[in-house]
């Protein structure tokens, strides 16, 4: 019997979290603040925002694509300060954003989420 | 041209052969031979071209009674593991880098890493489950011929190369493990230290000795570092090799709820080759989600021992703080004079002496410089054993992300223990780096937050965090995943702005089974697999 291997095992991060249907696809925002916490973990990862006083979840990939670009849990530090862009939550209370480009505090941008995952 | 050809042919099946070793258990050769035919020097393909744990070789025993129809008894199956992993094994070396699957902990591995294996591999698996064998060139070349075909994967270059120099069947240690004629035997007393998350450390000491049957019987007395309460476990088990233990063992009292120090466990080690020293895990619950993290010394004929610190830090400027040292042989007229804990710190006074334990009372210098620091009783040294510090920068939640399950007819909840550590940043200014100090655990307050509920449900959809840092998840399986963050806030500790420090874990709390277009996902430590 032939089995995609794929299937054979899944991870957290390919089966048992959140998908992202709550995040409005058709838009795209960018926000800029300061990091308060980065959590380099899976399923995916988040780092916490203070944008202008407010926390905002950023969350984008998981530590694995990100280990290939050289991230790791100190790649973020408390008080840098960087621009994020993706989709914003549909429900506006939702402090959060689904980001797939993070510009760091040396002003290199980052594609932090690969394009198939943009929309899931 | 030929010729050449054919001597290059020859030096290579020669050198290979010299790698591979001959099969000499008359059951092995009964059993497997009839596929597995030996030569005149007793090297069966396959067989002596691969070695592995003995979780690695009783998975391939039962592949090859399901797959080729393999008629063997429970008991025959369990001598071939034996005598597979004694002659045809992994060094105590090489089984060390693997211990996590034979201890089932819930790793999550660097699954993004730039290599050619990993990138191939963990696809599917943890790269350890592949590491757990060790083959030769050839044997990885036809294990990877198989396995491409039988799953339908593309072959990726560099993974044979990568496959063979990291995990080539001869090897520095292996030799070296051959070279040594006496193998390491757990009979004996040995120190013990052990963390079980949500309990605290314990220190102690464990007795193993022979069962008469082939077999070892252990009896365990451990110390809460915490609390001081007794803890006594009887158990029984065997060894691979002398060096690789695999055990059961429970507690003299019954166990009170999940995760119970006192639960009956399962147990893996694996002592150096040396067999002074052991380090494995004892565990138990749905998930193996529960256990103590167990560090053993075998006891020195003389001379005192220092096994570790309790707590295991102080900020500078501490006027007393109460040290437990726990240890063996240690001296029962000790002086404040006779314990060192380096630069800074002053030992006042000694409060209490046992042979096993020693309390101080210490002081910490205004201007003591942050660092780690050995401490030293009676000639015993336990290096870095103790830390000084002057702030705490942050606090991390171990583990940092977890999966917790619902239950079902066939499958109990599935739990995590929480616990929370202290770090103060290290020379490089950053956190979460390899310099920091870490400072100990931290009392604290548990909540759990839902995000993105599907239903807009609240987080007693889930389950609760009870004071001691366990989260337990409700009975009802909802049928559905939910994503949520595990929050400790410190009871103690503030930032420079007066907050209380906090700090999450991501935890995603999910059913133990999902059936997806038909096809049934199975929940096995922190993956599913498919059934």
């Amino acid at each position: 019997m032939r089995v995609p291997a794929l299937l054979l095992l899944l991870t957290v991060s390919a089966l048992a979290h959140h998908s992202w249907v709550d995040f409005d696809t058709s838009r795209e925002v960018s926000i800029t603040g300061k990091v308060l916490r980065f959590y380099f973990v899976n399923p995916h990862c988040v780092a916490e925002l203070d944008v202008d006083g407010k926390t905002v979840q950023v969350e984008f990939s998981s530590p694995g694509p990100l280990r290939k670009i050289g991230w790791s849990a100190a790649t973020l530090q408390p008080g840098d300060r960087i621009t994020a862009t993706g989709n914003p939550p549909r429900d506006p209370d939702n402090h959060a954003l689904h980001a797939w480009r993070i510009q760091l505090p040396d002003g290199k941008d980052v594609e932090v989420e690969a394009p198939a995952d943009r929309a899931k | 041209m030929r010729r050449y050809l054919r001597a290059t042919v020859f030096l290579f099946s020669a050198a290979a052969a010299c790698a591979q070793t001959p099969v000499r258990d008359a059951l092995t050769i009964a059993k497997c031979g009839g596929c597995h035919k030996p030569d005149a020097a007793g090297v069966m393909d396959f067989v002596s071209s691969a070695r592995s744990t003995p979780e690695g070789w009783q998975d391939e025993i039962r592949r090859t009674v399901q797959r080729q129809k393999l008629d063997l008894a429970p008991e025959d199956a369990r001598k071939l593991v034996q005598y597979l992993s004694n002659a045809h094994g992994l060094a105590p070396a090489e089984a060390k880098l693997v211990m996590s699957l034979a201890e089932r902990r819930q790793t999550v591995e660097a699954s993004g890493a730039r290599d050619p294996l990993t990138s191939a591999c963990s696809k599917c698996h943890t790269v350890t489950t592949v590491l757990s064998w060790r083959r030769t060139p050839g044997e990885w070349k036809r294990f990877l011929d198989e396995h491409t075909a039988e799953y339908a994967v593309q072959a990726q270059p560099g993974v044979l190369a990568d496959l063979t120099a990291r995990a080539g069947y001869d090897s520095t240690d292996w030799r070296a493990w051959q070279a040594q004629t006496k193998r390491p035997s757990p009979v004996g007393r040995w120190l013990a230290v052990a963390n079980v998350p949500g309990h605290g450390r314990y220190w102690g000491e464990v007795q193993v000795s022979e069962d008469g049957s082939g077999g070892f019987k252990s009896r365990v007395q451990l110390t809460s570092m915490r609390d001081g309460a007794m803890l006594e476990r009887s158990g029984i088990g065997v060894t691979y090799a002398g060096y690789a233990w695999r055990g059961r063992s429970s507690g003299s009292t019954a166990a009170k709820g999940p995760g119970d120090p006192n639960g009956e466990t399962r147990e893996a080690l694996c002592f150096d080759a040396d067999g002074l020293h052991g380090e494995g895990r004892w565990f138990q619950g749905q998930y193996s989600e529960f256990g103590f993290d167990v560090k053993l010394t075998r006891v020195a004929d003389t001379g005192a021992s220092v096994l570790a610190a309790d707590p295991v830090s102080a900020p500078r400027g501490t006027q007393t703080l109460r040290v437990r040292l726990a240890g063996d042989r240690l001296p029962a007229r000790v002086s404040a004079a006779d314990v060192s804990f380096g630069a800074g710190i002053t030992v006042q006074r000694v409060a209490e002496a046992t042979p096993t334990s020693v309390v101080v009372e210490i002081a910490t210098a205004r201007d003591a410089a942050p660092g780690r620091r050995d401490v030293a009783v009676a000639g015993s040294v336990l290096a870095g054993g103790f830390v000084v510090y002057d702030r705490v920068d942050y606090l991390k939640v171990v583990p940092e992300s977890a999966v917790a399950s619902f239950s079902d007819r066939t499958h109990d909840r599935g739990y995590v223990p929480f616990e929370v550590v202290a770090y103060q940043r290290g020379p490089d200014g950053k956190v979460q780096t390899e310099d920091d100090l870490e400072l100990g655990p931290v009392d604290v307050d548990w909540s759990v937050h839902l995000f993105h509920a599907p239903d807009g449900s609240g987080s007693e959809a889930v389950g609760k965090m009870t004071p001691e840092g366990l989260f337990e998840p409700v009975e009802v399986n909802p049928g559905h995943n939910f994503d949520a963050w595990a929050t400790a806030t410190a009871r103690n500790l503030k930032d420079a702005a007066g907050k209380a420090l906090t700090s999450r874990a991501y935890l995603v709390v999910a059913p133990p089974v999902y059936t997806v277009n038909g096809r049934r996902f199975e929940r096995d430590l922190d993956h599913w697999r498919e059934r």
